[in-house]
């Protein structure tokens, strides 16, 4: 197997803040991991940082076995990293339909085939970003991230505030995708354990260090560990 | 009495309309860049000495000049941002005002230098002089060409925002420039360009203003307080705030210099306050 995305003693933050320090982690082609932590861990600012948006204080972050130190964010992007951000990251001056063409790159999941994943998103083609539901704009999240036909997929708790049954159909449709294995999948989630049931691996990110890794099934099956790692105080 | 108020109210459009020209790129680097763009008017005045020295040393017609005054512009423009312009966007927005009012008196003394003191005559040609007869009401054949050019200039800049998959772009990045990089815009050529298309439109506008606005090296600065005022009541980084607030200015300012000439500027002053008052987040703010 090869190395799709690796982090080596990554070290990154805001401006001079380090909030990362020292973060390792290697993922293979098609691979699935959950990424837990507590709130405040640096989950978000991991992603951040393998798409480039944090300061790089030290380490390399590797890309196909490439440094990818001196890409900006949206070389990143466009070499295959998708990232699905914690807020959503709408953009209130662009349509549904705009959101995905604008970033849509080829590959087998077009704009067409997108609606057909998400159909209350092909009913609202021509609403603003903004003015979508909770669970709409989440969708759009994840559509907009699909029809860049990724290697890399970069999710920032895609079910936070979102109700049952639609955390359900999500769910689902992780599953599906986790499971064609085309895709890296780097799942942040709060529910640590509806992570674990979609994904191979798990890491788990304390103050800005990955501190624990595990088949996700085995620390699904250690309620103890799990609490001691990520439970909310 | 009417005609001379329709003939003010027409004079106030074509000078409201140039306004709008020069200022919606100062518009555009404030909006999208976050940048005090007080040199701006520079640019406007390089168009128009474009202009002038195509016509006087190489006979070139004064149409033909015009798009060459946007190019040019727009070239010298696309230079500065990636050299200079580019370092300042983070910058705190008193270093911006420093940096381009040294370059708004860089670009005062350079033109002095290269083209002297004085006013610069424009000999426009013959079909655009005089004056038209539209619906009984004697019209200068200028102002009608000058509206007309803006309108054709706006109609074609709402389409390439609003229709255009680079206008989504643009608008994405004003939108959220972190999360638009991050899903694969380039954001830096995207500002580069816009930063181009706004100073060759300043150009464009300074060329065709000389028979309006007058051309000389004092330009950027006399018309500064003007191209800020558009920008600061229209709201920046849209199109339609600054496109009204140009025509209101241009009106305003035209029929108070005609009918209360011993008041003269202070409308416009007075008329800034007011509206600043009224709109503090600019007519249609766009961050509201
Ligand atoms: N844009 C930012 N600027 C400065 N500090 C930030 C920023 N975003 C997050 N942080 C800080 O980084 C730390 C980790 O945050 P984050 O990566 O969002 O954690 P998590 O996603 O695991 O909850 C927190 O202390 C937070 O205050
Ligand atoms: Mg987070």
């Amino acid at each position: 197997m090869t190395e799709r995305l690796g982090l080596e003693r990554v070290s990154a933050g805001y401006g001079e803040s380090v909030i990362l320090d020292g973060a390792e982690l290697a993922l293979q082609a098609g691979e699935s991991l959950a990424l837990l932590g507590r709130n405040g861990a640096g989950k978000s600012t991991l992603l951040r940082t393998v798409m480039g948006l944090t300061r790089l204080h030290g380490g390399t972050v590797r890309y196909d076995g490439r440094d990818l130190a001196r890409d900006p964010p949206w070389k990143r992007s466009r070499a295959g990293i998708a990232w699905v951000p914690q807020e959503r990251g709408m953009f209130p001056s662009l349509t549904v339909d705009e959101h995905l063409t604008t970033v849509a790159r080829a590959g087998p999941c077009t704009v067409d085939r997108a609606y057909d994943l998400f159909p209350s998103l092909a009913m609202r083609r021509s609403s603003p970003g903004n003015r979508l539901s909770g669970g709409e704009q989440q969708m759009l999240a994840i559509a907009r991230a699909l029809v860049m036909n990724p290697a890399v997929l970069l999710l920032d708790e895609p079910m936070e505030g979102l109700a049952p049954v639609i955390v359900q159909e999500l769910k689902g449709l992780l599953a599906t995708l986790i499971g064609q294995g085309g895709m890296t999948v780097v799942l942040v989630e709060q529910h640590a354990r509806l992570a674990l049931s979609i994904t191979a691996r798990a890491a788990v990110l304390e103050r800005g260090r990955i501190v624990h890794q595990a088949p996700s099934a085995q620390l699904i099956a250690d309620p103890s560990t799990l609490q001691r790692l990520v439970a909310v105080a | 009495m009417i005609a001379n108020f329709i003939g003010v109210l027409f004079d106030g459009i074509a000078y409201g309309s140039l306004l709008f020209l020069i200022s919606i790129g100062l518009s555009v680097t404030l909006g999208l860049m976050n940048f005090v763009n007080l040199a701006h008017g520079a640019f406007a005045m390089l168009g128009g000495y474009v202009c002038v020295m195509l016509m006087t040393r190489w006979g070139v017609p004064f149409l033909a000049t015009l798009p060459i005054a946007f190019i040019a512009t727009a070239t010298v423009g696309a230079v500065l941002e990636r050299t200079l312009y580019r370092r300042l966007y983070k910058a705190s927005h008193l270093d911006q005002v420093l940096f381009s009012i040294g370059l708004t008196f860089m670009a005062i003394a350079a033109a002095t230098y290269a083209w002297g003191p004085s006013q610069q005559p424009v000999r426009l040609p013959d079909l655009l002089r005089g004056q038209v007869e539209v619906f009984g009401l004697q019209l200068g054949t200028y102002r009608l060409f000058l509206v007309a050019v803006v309108v054709a200039i706006t109609f074609a800049l709402a389409w390439l925002m609003e229709k255009t998959r680079f206008g989504a772009q643009v608008r994405s990045a004003v939108d959220d420039a972190d999360v638009a990089n991050g899903v694969g815009i380039n954001v830096n050529l995207i500002f580069s360009l816009m930063f181009a298309l706004g100073t060759g439109l300043a150009g464009l506008g300074g060329a065709l203003g000389i028979d309006v606005l007058g051309l000389d090296p004092t330009f950027p600065l006399k018309y500064m307080v003007y191209f800020l005022l558009v920008v600061a009541v229209g709201g920046a980084g849209t199109i339609r705030g600054p496109l009204v607030a140009a025509l209101v200015l241009g009106i305003f300012d035209v029929a108070g210099k005609y009918y209360v000439p011993q008041v003269g500027a202070f409308i416009i002053y007075t008329l800034m306050v007011l509206l600043l008052i009224a709109f503090p987040a600019g007519l249609y703010g766009r961050r509201a």
